[in-house]
């Protein structure tokens, strides 16, 4: 190989953390032009870079589960900055490129990652989308909450909620985009692996439940544009089912026979 | 805004109150009739009677949006009837998310309501035949509007449609057959859950199975399940010939490592055949005195020897776990033509790699996990569903709309 990860990875970052600190600290700089640069540069060093890893292996590097980690940094890198200049949502880079750098230092500091206990089923390309978007969808989800709650401090003092509301809705459709896909990546393997989409296993219906409740909110929203209080309570009982979907369901009677409860048979 | 607390209810245009009251009569009722039916399993009818239910069903729709001028019709495309049906599915499957399905001892009157065996009862069926009407009613509604935005409402209703269809429609016509095969045998015969047996249209012969370990991990434990860690907290150890751990108050040092080997009167010797365990001889010291508290072999064991441990300091064993599976696979030969034997394919199964031929999926369950890597058989499943295709439709449909949904600006 032409080019050795180590190098990559530190002018990767490196561009990076220089691009988001550019980005959030615009000084003299009003149209964050510096920041958007070196946020570019760091996209496209990972790009070349997995180009070369594809001629270099004669294949797609998609094969290993620290191959695809590579693309999915990539992937949250261009969606964040795509999403700064189509929507206009600044604070979406904040989220995912840290997400993309923390994926990308997995990589450094476990370059065999996958060649440690990983039961036969994990064992999947569709294992990082899955669990990246989730975590994706969760941290997006996790801020429409954080507004929700100061537009619900902001009401108990009688103050006007009507900015925190227009705040949440942005981020939940994107959250819940990539709740849908999450879901899906999800259906999708356990069809590759056990020959089922869809089983009903407790971590499944808690994340669908979930799924459904940030239905209820958008379609609510849909129907009382004005509304301001309902919505945001919504979509803090949204939140508190999806906490259950993400920890609590491991303690629920329920979750005995779970595919999802690894961490707790092997403790 | 709502306008049912400004009329009289179930007068007019209905709202979230009658949307509620009578989605929840619906469901109450069938609630009583799953418990004067005991708790029997309610499911689709079998094939070719589901198609015809549903040809009927779509067609009373599409009927009765085009030609029923009636206020209940366009009731049952609007956002309050949309919310009502969600919200009351979603209590349904909160239900399925807290109660233990399918328990071994049913507690008898939640079994009547049908609430451990939730997927088959008639509440979940009439839950989702409401979500399904009002779905279906909403997609009637919107289909002759042609734009950016309706097609992003399209992607969306539409593909989850097509999803809970054809989920339903496979769930009913798939075919899902199980085998268990030795080397060398060829079938070309499968069983189902009720041990009835199909035949597949092609034949698979198992030509060898193999099932690669990780190595296995080191423990020190006492009988109350107290771990003893190490400085970054791990608990396990997966073993390196000749390498040392520091792990508590002691320091283990490997003096070998035999992957397959049976016992003798030295301790163990290599042996690669059914029945043999990993072992690993040790001395374990103290970590600050560095006196020698024991040395020896321990082992995992297999299905002929138990496992051995060695004893430490107040009740604590230092022990072998069995090793984690890493992979297993089959390698076949599958038959396509019966007739014709001199062509076949051969190709190597595993998990997360199923094969494809005809319309069904090969998948690799699983072996004789009691014998590890010495097991003499390997299990297949073998998965036929018609309506796959539409539900990848379906899917695609989804993640258009999903992808759509995150780069429109929402005004």
């Amino acid at each position: 190989m032409l080019i050795n990860f180590n190098t990559i990875y530190f002018l990767t970052i490196l561009s990076w953390i220089i691009g988001i600190g550019a980005f959030y600290f615009p000084i003299k700089n009003p149209k964050r032009k510096i920041g958007t640069i070196f946020l570019y540069i760091g996209i496209l060093i990972l790009a070349i870079y997995i180009i070369g890893l594809w001629i270099d292996l004669e294949r797609p590097p998609l094969r290993t589960l620290g191959e695809t980690r590579l693309w999915y940094a990539s992937f949250l890198a261009v969606i964040g900055i795509a999403l700064y200049h189509f929507r206009k949502l600044i604070w979406v880079p904040l989220f995912s490129f840290p997400f993309a750098i923390l994926f990308l230092s997995i990589n450094f500091a476990h370059p065999e990652y996958f060649q440690k206990t990983l039961m036969p089923a994990l064992q999947s390309p569709w294992f990082v989308p899955h669990v990246i978007v989730y975590i994706f969808a969760y941290s997006i989800l996790f801020a429409s909450t954080v507004t929700a709650f100061f537009g619900l401090l902001a009401l108990r003092k009688g103050e006007d909620a009507t900015e925190s509301v227009k705040i949440a809705d942005s981020v939940v459709y994107i959250g819940f985009a990539f709740l849908t896909c999450g879901l899906i990546f999800g259906a999708l393997w356990a069809k590759e692996a056990w020959g089922n989409y869809w089983t009903w296993d407790p971590k499944e219906t808690w994340a669908f439940i979930t799924w459904l409740l940030y239905l209820v909110y958008i379609h609510y929203r849909y129907h009382f544009k004005q509304a301001v209080k309902t919505p945001l309570v919504i979509l803090t009982i949204a939140f508190g089912i999806l906490m259950i979907c993400w920890f609590g369901v491991n303690y629920l009677p329920s979750a005995k026979n779970s595919v999802h409860t690894y961490g707790m048979t092997q403790k | 805004m709502d306008s049912s607390n400004k009329h009289t209810l179930f007068q007019a245009t209905w709202g979230y109150a009658e949307s509620f009251i009578t989605f929840s009569i619906a469901i109450a009722m069938s609630f009583i009739i799953q418990f004067i039916f005991k708790g029997a399993y309610f499911g689709l009818p079998p094939k070719p009677y589901f198609l015809i239910f549903f040809g009927i069903f779509f067609l009373t729709i599409v009927i009765a949006h085009f030609f029923v001028k009636n206020p209940i019709i366009s009731w049952l495309s609007s956002i309050p009837a949309t919310i009502a049906s969600i919200t009351l599915y979603t209590i349904i499957i909160i239900i399925l998310g807290i109660i233990p399905q399918a328990p071994e001892t049913p507690n008898p009157f939640l079994f009547n309501l049908g609430l451990t065996h939730i997927t088959e009862s008639l509440p979940f069926l009439v839950a989702t035949f409401i979500v399904l009407i009002i779905l279906m009613f909403t997609i009637l509604k919107r289909i002759t509007i042609i734009n950016k935005k309706n097609s992003i409402f399209f992607l969306n209703h539409f593909g989850l449609f097509l999803v809970i269809m054809a989920g339903a429609f496979g769930s009913a016509d798939k075919q899902k057959l199980s085998l268990k095969m030795s080397e060398g045998d060829n079938f070309n015969v499968a069983f189902n859950d009720k041990y009835e047996h199909s035949f597949l249209p092609f034949s698979i012969e198992l030509k060898d199975f193999t099932v690669g370990e990780y190595t296995p991990e080191l423990v020190i434990v006492n009988e109350n399940d107290d771990f003893e860690k190490d400085k970054s907290g791990r608990l396990l150890f997966q073993i390196k010939d000749s390498s040392t751990y520091h792990i508590g108050k002691y320091t283990v040092a490997v003096k070998k490592y035999l992957p397959d080997a049976v016992p003798d009167s030295l301790g163990f010797r290599p042996y690669p055949g059914p029945g043999s365990t990993p072992a690993v001889q040790l001395e374990i010291h103290d970590a600050k005195t560095n006196a020698l508290i024991n040395s020896g072999w321990i082992s995992s064991g297999s299905f002929i020897f138990g496992n051995q441990t060695l004893p430490l300091h107040n009740g604590q064993v230092i022990g072998l776990l069995k090793p984690q599976p890493k992979s297993f696979m089959s390698k076949v030969r599958i038959h396509p033509d019966l007739k014709k034997k001199a062509k076949y394919i051969e190709t190597t199964i595993e998990v997360n790699k199923p094969f494809k031929i005809d319309g069904w999926y090969i998948y690799q369950v699983g072996y004789d996990e009691q014998m590890g890597k010495w097991s003499q058989y390997s299990i297949f499943e073998f998965v036929y569903d018609p309506w796959l295709k539409v539900i990848y439709a379906g899917v695609i449909m989804l993640l258009a709309g999903a992808f759509l949904l995150i780069f429109t600006d929402k005004k």
